[in-house]
């Protein structure tokens, strides 16, 4: 092909890529792009150079309220009316994750969440929609998180581990708290890895709100009952369900 | 395809809750959301300005994330740049709908020193965690950095403002012609010296 026309194409991809084109220019090269595949790997091209400037940014925490949002709108585009807690479908697992995913957010933030305070205008005894809670536990410096996900009525708790332990972890058990008024009380050892899942110790103070706490401790967990190292994070508990 | 984006094992990891999410996984998904949300919220502020505007942008491009999911491909580049490609696109979107009555920006400098603190890692972040990134990037700074400053300038200014040309023109008081030509000029020497297209 003739070295300039090349040219003319690898610029016009590249200003696609960049939105400089006004409105004209940006319709040719869209018709361009829905016929050449050659365009198309050009513009692929530049889109994943460009991509490197927005990538250099410092990552910014969105507010959880956009997940939250965004939960409502992935719901609202399947239809499910009436929907009335559900157990074990996808809705609740849906839940699950959209309140933990938004509280990873919170937590890198350090934001602490403030709960409007619960008006219960009803109470029925719904045995499908047991009042669940979900945290996120952010390790700082590291990818390492747990989701901690717990179900009194059940006395269920689940543990699911993210990410790559960081060295400092090394070595080391991590322990999980619940700081109750009259101090931690052990959730105890949190997997490095996996998921797993354990009785939830009977007559929990556990509410939205309450704080959860990582803490190192040494192999086999806290000698004591209470943490003996370093917190690591924390996180506040929100009701998932 | 020319293997230029290096993969990491985040890259590794995206690519996994992609696929995942592709299929309608929705903890993969929140996932996902979770580590990657941050990047592109940067991307879509830095754009639109203004917080709630990006935080609906934000919500738009991970609504067409979970949509779309089972579509990237490793020819799009990284998870990472696929997803931050998506996220400007809609960026530019929105700029383009809002135009022109509700300009949001502020005529803001444009990073004349490419070193500037943009580059500098948030405090919470690691250098592992632009590990996926990092090859790439370096390579991409320094051919930033190997233009003129006026063909740079225009680079920037287009893709963190999301100006068009007669934007660029306005800002900059310079004429159209001169500064499609510094574009051109800018954007071919880029090429060249990324090893491209």
């Amino acid at each position: 092909m003739d070295p300039r026309a090349d040219d003319e194409r690898s610029l016009l991809a590249a200003e696609y890529a960049l939105g400089t084109l006004e409105a004209d220019a940006r319709r040719e090269a869209e018709a361009l792009l829905a016929r050449d595949e050659g365009f198309r790997r050009e513009l692929w091209w530049w889109e994943r150079r460009f991509a490197g400037l927005g990538l250099r940014l410092a990552p910014l925490p969105p507010r959880p309220l956009v997940w939250l949002g965004l939960q409502r709108r992935i719901a609202g585009a399947a239809v499910t009316p009436l929907r009335r807690a559900p157990r074990a479908t996808a809705t609740t697992a849906w839940a699950w994750t959209a309140s933990a995913a938004a509280l990873v957010l919170a937590v890198a933030l350090g934001v602490q969440m403030r709960k409007p305070p619960q008006v219960i205008t009803e109470r029925v005894e719904v045995p499908v929609a047991a009042t669940s809670y979900v945290a996120v536990l952010q390790m700082p410096q590291s990818d390492m998180h747990w989701t901690v996900s717990a179900t009194p009525a059940r006395d269920a708790l689940a543990i699911r581990a993210g990410g790559q332990p960081p060295a400092a972890v090394a070595g080391h058990d991590v322990e999980l708290w619940l700081i109750t008024d009259a101090g931690p009380v052990s959730l105890g050892l949190l997997p490095v890895s996996g998921e797993l899942r354990r009785a939830l110790p009977a007559h929990l103070p556990l509410a939205a709100g309450r704080t959860l706490a990582v803490s190192l401790e040494p192999q086999g967990g806290s000698p004591t009952g209470k943490p003996t190292g370093p917190v690591l994070t924390t996180a506040a508990i929100l009701q998932s369900g | 395809m020319p293997d230029d984006v290096p993969s990491a094992d985040n890259a590794d990891t995206l690519s996994l809750l992609l696929a995942a999410s592709g299929r309608g996984d929705e903890n993969a998904f929140a996932e996902l959301y979770a580590l990657t949300s941050p990047k592109l919220f940067a991307i879509l502020l830095r754009i639109m300005k203004t917080r709630e505007w990006a935080e609906d942008a934000l919500q738009d491009c991970y609504l067409r994330i979970w949509q779309n999911a089972e579509r990237y491909t490793p020819e799009r580049g990284a998870p990472m740049a696929w997803l931050a490609t998506i996220a400007r696109y809609r960026a530019l979107d929105l700029l383009r709908a809002r135009r022109p009555d509700s300009e949001p920006a502020g005529t803001e400098p444009v990073d004349e020193d490419f070193d500037d603190n943009d580059h500098a890692p948030a405090h919470d972040q690691t250098p592992e965690d632009y590990a996926a990134e990092a090859e790439g990037l370096a390579r991409l700074d320094d051919c930033m950095r190997e233009l003129p400053a006026e063909q740079r300038g225009i680079v920037l200014l287009a893709y963190y403002q999301g100006c068009t040309h007669s934007e660029i023109a306005a800002r900059t008081r310079t004429p159209m012609g001169t500064v499609k030509s510094w574009l051109r000029r800018g954007l071919l020497r880029l090429r060249d010296c990324l090893g491209g297209a």
